[in-house]
């Protein structure tokens, strides 16, 4: 553990006060009553409004731009080409030209008479399209990959050669699967589809730029990452990153979409801070609705051919993904770790994931990137092979995975669910041909603990009216970072979390991550309490040195009590004891020193598990599919805000269900646009649709880093559709291997399966 | 975000102010705005100016009974308050439930019922952004010429998408309808609308739902809606039906003497199901009952192409879910 001054830190061991209770947020209060100040609620004086033009073709060449209709126009203060002629469009709604104006009205008029001409080239936006022969070409030139800190550090990065719109990702093989399937007694195969979805975060992608002089700028954005927006802003700008100050007091929502100054398919930090210079006005530029879901980064859909194969003993000896799906013109549409390292008792291994390019917004990081699309083929397909051999879904995937705490998970989740109920009503309703019919689905998650040494510096101060204040640059994106570290320092003070003030969400108050990976809380909670531990020490010491007392004599007792010899002193009294400075200390991680309990891949880190049962009814008649009933059992080492993490598990099964149920982008091929580029149209689950969710963490003890504790949005994302196809399967007898699982292919499942033979 | 065209907003207190700001040309009344609004974001029309009639006197009350047991609902109540009012749930339980299930609950906090009744016919071609319709070219209810559902068509049939109009026709209900002048006429809901998708309201110059009265049974009935959404926390319906059942005593398993259906979101106005003989004279309970009822209501209501979702699954989801809904009323579990 990290050395403070001197001494060792040792790991918390037990319950502890306050780390873990369920605690009310910090922020919410601001919340619920609309004092919260977002990114778009900033409004500095002479606040000018960005409107971006945007290509309307989905691929073509920019021949010419008109921007004199725009400069024309009464309250437009400045005017930007994006676009030169002679350059490519790759997507519908590529940057072509923006505008600064005193309104958001006013700019959008100016926007409408920007005149850009570009000579269309035809376009393809379905996979089948692009993996044709003859295909229009997406990229001409070698593609660069671009990766955020939304991505899984760990992974194997590059490509292989590209045929076509086709881009091979890092293949991984264990074993040998093709003698393996040769001699298997029973072999499933079987295509798995998911397609394009969207982050869909409710506030959209927002910046303002005010500059301060000629190398100074203040930033306001809605991101999950202050610090590559801030490191961004000063490489385009050419400016000194401490001279850029970037903000972000709230957050409505990121996904994965939210990393850096640009959102990935615009140039946003580009066109704000240009905007903003040339009219020597702060400016703000915040998307539209159909800007954020055409633009902004996708989660990359995937076609998934998968084998699997068994042994006369019922024992799954291979396992093979060839998988191909489109992140548009982006990369990543991998499909995560789930087919090559979850099941490890599977002797022989396979995944083969291709890029394939297409004339649509590209993909980014989205929460578990690749992850929720390979749990779904591969956890159904699973199931399929169990139903032909006969064995019980859940026995099979304990009988196959090597890690302890899923292991517990998956027997602990058996009882709380009723696993066995729920699969024998299940087989009697489907014997009885019933109209609804009920299943039972499960399925497990798989991620890595990437919090980092040094990424965070925390300060901790007391002052002598007895307050303590805790700092720290991170921006809280929703998970409440900012409450975990009011409940760590106040573990180590002694003190309510009530009277610890945090201040975040800005760069002027030290280094922090960007939150993705899940690795926000492992990365600054520790740092915290380092910085906690030597702000107490500090403390002790100096009412030692004022009282004249030996420093072993004053110690600090549960509650905030100093105790001084035999005197007690409250913490108020005994902070009036300390000199005008106060006490200021500032604390880092150190590195990961443990992958208790079980390594993730790689080694050298912790790997974090997670279960998911899903209860379904199907109606047979009408096609609707509904999931009554979410048992999550999940680990994230030491818990640090239950209520917290309960609200992550819960956040993360509705994703799921959007993805397992409803959401879908939907491009028109004729015209290569988003039809459905709204919250109308594109159907985000609400709280009517959400099942009963019954969450629960498996404590987890591991000395990885200085409060034990790991990451969660993630994994709790990763098994939710997964768990629902399979029980879809089960309720029907047939697989739907069709995300999002939706009336239609229930029906048209029922329709063909009729002849195969139910399990 | 979708921005507004400008405009100017008055705010009258006073009935008879509003009614005189709503005889200027280019006037429109505007309630919850939760069906006007985002139709102006979609530049579906530009008026000069709109009269809200959120702060008129008395067009919120509360609904009431009268003495003979009519039940009069004011158009400004909101939707939320219909659907928790204890008079409109015992008098008029399908109300209650349609007024309910419209939308979501932080809309049904500002939609009104006035506002639900003279809501605007919707269409997958129409309800689209400008820049989305001018793909298209647009329709007769937008910018074009054309109608991309019927295309031979010369009159729009965008669908009639109020969740509270068939229930409230299945009640017999009436509207009382006020204009400048001191000018007030009632009629029955049944005539308020026509089969013309770009105007389906008959709706005179100037002139606003006041009141809606449900006149008191004169039989004993049970009620149920049918609707149809994708998601169950908001949408529009996809499929909408209202059931009245009249019995001959007021006991579940009394035999049904009558029956009154009405099914929505097929064109621009409601339709009244011709019930067959077959479906009375026995229980509700009695699955004969429930099969003439949906037989009925397939063979007469075909849906249309004009919002999502295939109009011949519409077709038979509506057979299947009046059925299931008949049979609940009787006490029969559906579920097999
Ligand atoms: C996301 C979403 C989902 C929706 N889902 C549904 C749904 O499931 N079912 C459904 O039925 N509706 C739905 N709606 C539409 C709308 O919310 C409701 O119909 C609502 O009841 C309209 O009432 P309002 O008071 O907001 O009307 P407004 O928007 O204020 O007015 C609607 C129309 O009625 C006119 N009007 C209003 N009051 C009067 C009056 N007293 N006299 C004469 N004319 C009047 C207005 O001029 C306007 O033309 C939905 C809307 C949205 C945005
Ligand atoms: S029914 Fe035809 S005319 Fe009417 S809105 Fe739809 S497409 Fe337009």
């Amino acid at each position: 553990m990290t050395e403070t001054d001197g001494r060792t830190l040792a790991p918390w061991r037990g319950a502890l006060r306050v780390v873990g209770a369920p605690i009310d947020r910090i922020d919410g209060p601001a919340k619920v009553s609309g004092r919260a100040r977002y990114t778009t609620h900033v409004t500095p004086p002479g606040l000018l409004h960005a409107a971006v033009a945007r290509s309307k073709v989905a691929a073509g060449t920019v021949r010419a731009l008109d921007l004199s209709g725009a400069e024309r126009l009464p309250g437009v203060r400045a005017v930007l080409a994006v676009a030169v002629p002679g350059q490519k469009i790759r997507f519908a709604g590529q940057d072509l030209a923006a505008v600064a104006a005193t309104t958001p009205e006013i700019a959008r008029a100016a926007v409408a008479r920007i005149e850009v001409v570009v000579e269309p080239t035809p376009h393809v936006v379905t996979l089948d399209g692009a993996m044709a022969d003859g295909a229009p070409r997406v990229h001409e030139d070698p593609v660069q990959a671009r990766r955020t800190e939304g991505d899984d550090p760990t992974e194997v990065r590059g490509g292989g050669r590209v045929t076509g719109n086709v881009r091979p990702l890092p293949a991984f093989e264990h074993g040998d699967p093709d003698r393996a399937f040769a001699r298997a007694a029973h072999v499933h195969e079987a295509v798995y589809e998911t397609p394009v979805v969207l982050h869909s975060a409710l506030e959209p992608h927002a910046l303002t730029v005010a500059w301060d002089g000629d190398d100074a700028m203040t930033v306001w954005a809605s991101t999950q990452s202050i610090f590559s927006v801030r490191d961004e802003m000063a490489s385009i700008f050419g400016l000194s990153p401490e001279r850029v100050t970037v903000i972000c007091e709230h957050m409505g929502g990121g996904f994965g979409a939210k990393f850096g100054a640009s959102a990935p398919g615009s140039r946003m930090g580009f066109i704000a801070g240009t905007l903003a210079r040339k009219a020597g006005a702060p400016v703000r530029l915040a998307l539209d609705r159909r800007a954020e879901q055409e633009v902004t980064g996708n989660r990359p859909s995937s076609r998934q051919r998968v084998r699997v194969a068994a042994d006369g003993r019922g024992r799954v000896v291979a396992l093979e993904v060839v998988s191909h799906g489109t992140a548009g013109v982006g990369t990543g549409a991998g499909v995560g770790r789930n087919a090559a390292h979850l099941y490890e008792k599977i002797p022989h291994r396979r995944v083969r994931a291709h890029d394939v390019f297409t004339h649509a917004g590209p993909g980014t990081a989205m929460r578990a990137p690749g992850h929720p699309q390979g749990a779904f083929a591969l956890e159904l397909a699973l199931d399929e092979l169990a139903a032909k051999i006969g064995a019980d879904p859940l026995d099979l995937r304990i009988a196959h995975d090597r890690h302890p705490v899923r292991r517990r998970e998956y027997e602990l989740g058996r009882a709380r669910f009723r696993w066995d109920d729920r699969r024998a009503r299940a087989r009697a309703a489907r014997a009885a041909g019933a109209r609804v019919r009920t299943g039972a689905g499960v399925a497990a998650s798989i991620w890595g603990d990437f919090g980092r040494a040094k990424a965070a510096r925390v300060t901790v101060a007391i002052e002598r009216d007895g307050s303590v204040h805790v700092r720290n640059g991170v921006q809280d994106i929703g998970g409440g970072i900012a409450t975990v570290l009011a409940a760590v320092v106040a573990e180590v003070l002694g003190r309510p979390v009530e009277r610890v003030h945090v201040r975040y969400g800005a760069s002027t108050l030290g280094r922090s991550v960007g939150s993705g990976g899940s690795q926000t809380t492992s990365s600054v909670a520790p740092a915290a309490r380092v910085a906690a531990e030597r702000a107490r020490r500090a403390l002790l010491e100096a009412v030692a040195e004022a009282t004249g007392t030996p420093p072993g004599a004053v110690t600090l007792e549960a509650g905030g009590t100093v105790r001084v010899g035999p005197r007690r002193l409250s913490f108020e009294d005994a902070c009036r004891l300390l000199d005008d400075d106060g006490i200021e200390a500032v604390g880092q991680r150190g590195p990961t020193r443990s992958d208790a309990p079980y390594p993730f891949p790689g080694g050298g880190r912790p790997q974090i598990g997670g279960v998911q049962f899903a209860a379904v009814e199907v109606d047979t008649w009408t096609g609707e599919v509904r999931c009554t009933h979410l048992t999550a059992v999940h680990d994230c080492g030491r818990v640090m805000n239950a209520k917290a993490a309960e609200s992550q598990v819960a956040g993360g099964i509705m994703m799921g269900l959007g993805f397992a149920l409803s959401e879908q982008r939907q491009v028109d091929p004729v015209h290569g646009r988003v039809l459905n580029a709204d919250l109308e149209r594109y159907k985000l689950p609400g709280f009517g649709e959400l099942p009963e969710i019954d969450v629960h963490f498996v404590p987890v003890e591991t000395d990885a880093n200085e409060t034990g504790s790991l990451g969660i949005g993630e994994p709790a994302t990763i098994p939710t559709a997964a768990a629902v196809a399979c029980a879809v399967f089960d309720a029907l007898g047939v697989p739907v291997r069709t995300l999002p699982i939706t009336p239609d292919r229930v029906l048209a499942a029922l329709r063909d399966g009729r002849a195969e033979a139910a399990p | 975000m979708l921005r507004l065209p400008t405009f100017e907003v008055v705010q009258p207190t006073a009935l008879e102010a509003a009614l005189e700001a709503l005889a200027e040309p280019d006037a429109v009344a505007v309630a919850g705005g939760t069906d006007l609004l985002p139709n102006l974001k979609h530049r579906l029309a530009y008026p000069r100016r709109l009269v809200s009639l959120a702060r008129v006197e008395g067009l919120a009350r509360a609904p009431e009974v009268e003495a003979d047991g009519t039940l009069v609902l004011r158009a400004g109540a909101t939707l939320a308050r219909v659907a928790a009012d204890r008079r409109v749930r015992t008098i008029a339980p399908s109300l209650a439930e349609a007024a309910g299930r419209v939308a979501s609950p932080l809309i049904r906090n500002m939609a009104t019922i006035g506002g639900n009744v003279n809501l605007d016919t919707r269409c997958r071609y129409v309800n689209q952004t400008a820049f989305w319709r001018s793909a298209i070219g647009g329709c007769l209810k937008s910018e074009g010429q054309v109608c991309h559902v019927v295309p031979k068509g010369r009159n729009c049939v965008a669908a009639l998408s109020s969740d509270t109009v068939p229930v409230l026709l299945s009640l017999d209900a009436r509207l009382v309808q006020r204009a400048a002048g001191g000018r007030r006429r009632e009629i029955d809901v049944a005539s308020y609308f026509h089969a013309d998708g770009t105007a389906h309201l008959l709706r005179e110059p100037g002139e606003i739902t006041w009141e809606i009265r449900i006149p008191p049974a004169v039989q004993p009935r049970r009620t149920a809606y049918v609707k149809w959404s994708v998601r169950g926390s908001i949408d529009f319906p996809l499929v909408s039906v209202a059931l009245r059942a009249d019995l001959e005593e007021d006991r579940d398993d009394a035999p049904v003497v009558g029956w009154r259906v009405v099914a929505g979101v097929l064109g621009s106005k409601p339709r009244v199901v011709k019930v067959p003989p077959a479906a009375t004279g026995a229980p509700l309970a009695d699955p004969a009952v429930a099969e003439a009822v949906a037989e009925a209501v397939h063979r007469q209501c075909k849906p249309l192409e004009n919002v999502p979702y295939e109009a011949a699954y519409r077709r038979k989801l509506a057979r299947v879910l009046v059925r299931r809904a008949v049979a609940r009323l009787g006490g029969r579990d559906t579920a097999r």
